[in-house]
């Protein structure tokens, strides 16, 4: 290994230096808030290359510790390359259109966290990196209102970085009391053993955050997220996998888990005629689904599910958010989205040319405060 | 398809725990071993026995848990460390930590080493999938 190393970090060190130079001296607007640093960053991994460089690295003894060094600096690189240089390089009108729209909601939320910035590049749906607070969502979500619910999803990782421990609460310690417990009671003969209760705490531990994303977009725009959460479970066709049980390492656990989640988060926020809406729509919906796979009553008991609800609300008022009901802005998401799902329920034929009257009057120019 | 959101969280929580492994067997080699840092790391295997042994009746911090990454407990789970379970191999290596007289033994460090190599594993598992190669 330590015959390959020279090279490497040669190479590595072309690498940042090409992206240094692939990135604007300044950049404004909404891009200056999250990008000012950019730079210095890729210049900071610059240095450390060449650090690495004047570093003992044809030394034999040194190889796995060079290495490793190497490799941190490259990941972060990519990283870089991947997700925050496209940003600055791409940045469109839509993007900055989405991005403001955005950080209008979270003015009025009184959002505590980072703002992100938004862009409409994604070719994986919507996802975020917590850390470098950005978003990616696909192409066209700029002139489309049903999906930016999910954007709440999105913030919610954010919010979990910031403070897990808010937002996870105690549920962990449940769900082990919940597989504690079912181990007492369970039949002897049931084939739900041990292995499969550890593999349903371990799965919940990375399930969580998920669940937690989930009450948190409720809680912010409430059932439009739940109508959603149906209209993209139908879209691909992953309604017919809806009652799984990933235990394999899958971060998302079963849509349908995920669907009593948002529903427990509307009936406490005092909103069961539209959870019972939302449930009877997907209870339609569940009838041509899979049935559920073994256990599947073990693992998503609803009153794990309850927790989750619970445990988020409190974290959220607790740290000042605006439950969506009490949303007034006529180009609050919350507002705009509800409508929107309300209006395309009541007149499927006539929702286009609102849609469209409602991007330009909310998209085009929201107001947005010069700071969060 | 998997979640940016929660990879890259589970990425931190694995490179977080690299480092600080790597630390201590780094001082460990040149013979001194700084006492918070082996606070640090007797708490990270607290989260981490929560995942190897989750139906057992040791009372667990949950901020601990979800700071352990879970692919990692899942790859240790399966394995076994000098003809012990591994969760019982980590939780002597914790009670050595925790106590400041102890010095560390060539098992111990022959376990930070395995534990070091297996969360670099996990490092680069969990970045792949982030960055979908």
């Amino acid at each position: 290994m330590h015959r390959s190393l020279p090279g490497l970090a040669a190479d590595l060190e072309i690498r940042a230096e090409t992206l240094m130079a692939a990135l604007p001296e300044s950049v404004d607007g909404p891009l200056a808030e999250r990008m000012r640093d950019l730079r210095p960053r890729v210049g900071l991994l610059l240095e450390e290359t060449r650090v690495l460089q004047r570093s003992s690295l044809a030394d034999p003894g040194e190889a796995q510790s060079n290495l490793r060094a190497f490799q941190m600096i490259s990941r972060e690189l990519r990283l870089i390359e991947q997700h925050d240089a496209p940003f600055v390089t791409r940045f469109s009108d839509a993007d900055r259109a989405l991005t403001l729209f955005s950080w209008a909601f979270l003015a009025n939320i009184g959002w505590p966290f980072t703002r992100p910035l938004v862009a409409t590049f994604s070719h994986e749906y919507y996802w975020v990196l917590p850390r470098q607070a950005l978003i990616g969502v696909p192409v066209n979500e700029d002139q489309r209102l049903l999906g930016l619910v999910d954007l709440c999803h999105e913030l919610g990782h954010i919010a979990f970085l910031a403070d897990a421990a808010a937002f996870h609460g105690n549920v962990l310690s449940e769900v082990k009391a919940w597989a504690v417990s079912h181990r007492r009671s369970r039949d002897p003969t049931s084939t739900f053993d041990d292995t499969f209760l550890a593999d349903v705490v371990t799965s919940w531990r990375l399930w969580l955050q998920e669940f937690v994303c989930d009450a948190i977009a409720t809680y912010l725009v409430g059932p439009a997220y739940g109508w959603q959460h149906l209209r993209l479970t139908c879209v691909e066709g992953d309604h017919a996998m809806m009652h799984q049980v990933p235990l394999d390492g899958e971060e998302h656990p079963a849509d349908e888990a995920r669907m009593r989640v948002i529903l427990a988060t509307l009936a406490l926020l005092n909103d069961a005629a539209q959870a019972d809406a939302i449930r009877s729509h997907w209870l339609g919906l569940a009838a041509f689904a899979d049935p559920p796979e073994p256990g599947y009553e073990v693992a998503y008991p609803d009153a794990l599910l309850s927790a989750v609800a619970e445990t988020v609300i409190m974290a959220c008022e607790e740290k000042g958010l605006r439950r969506y009901g009490l949303a007034s802005d006529s180009c609050d998401l919350a507002v705009v989205a509800n409508e929107a799902w309300r209006r395309l329920r009541a007149d499927p034929s006539s929702y286009k040319d609102w849609e469209r009257m409602t991007i330009r009057q909310c998209l085009e120019a929201p107001a947005v405060p010069a700071t969060p | 398809m998997p979640d940016i959101g929660t990879l890259s969280y589970e990425y931190e929580q694995a490179s977080g725990l690299a480092e600080k492994l790597g630390a201590l067997i780094n001082q460990s080699d040149v013979g001194h071993v700084d006492r918070e840092l082996r606070l640090q790391v007797a708490l990270a295997l607290d989260g981490l026995v929560s995942l190897l042994d989750p139906l057992s009746e040791e009372a667990h911090d949950d901020d601990l848990t979800m700071r352990t990454p879970v692919g990692l407990a899942r790859r240790l789970r399966r394995k076994d460390f000098e003809g012990h379970s591994y969760v019982d191999a980590v939780r002597g290596l914790r009670g050595q930590l925790r106590s400041a007289r102890q010095p560390l033994s060539a098992g111990d460090l022959q376990l930070l080493r395995e534990l070091r190599g297996a969360t670099d594993h996990e490092v680069a598992v969990t970045f792949r999938r982030m960055v979908r190669r």
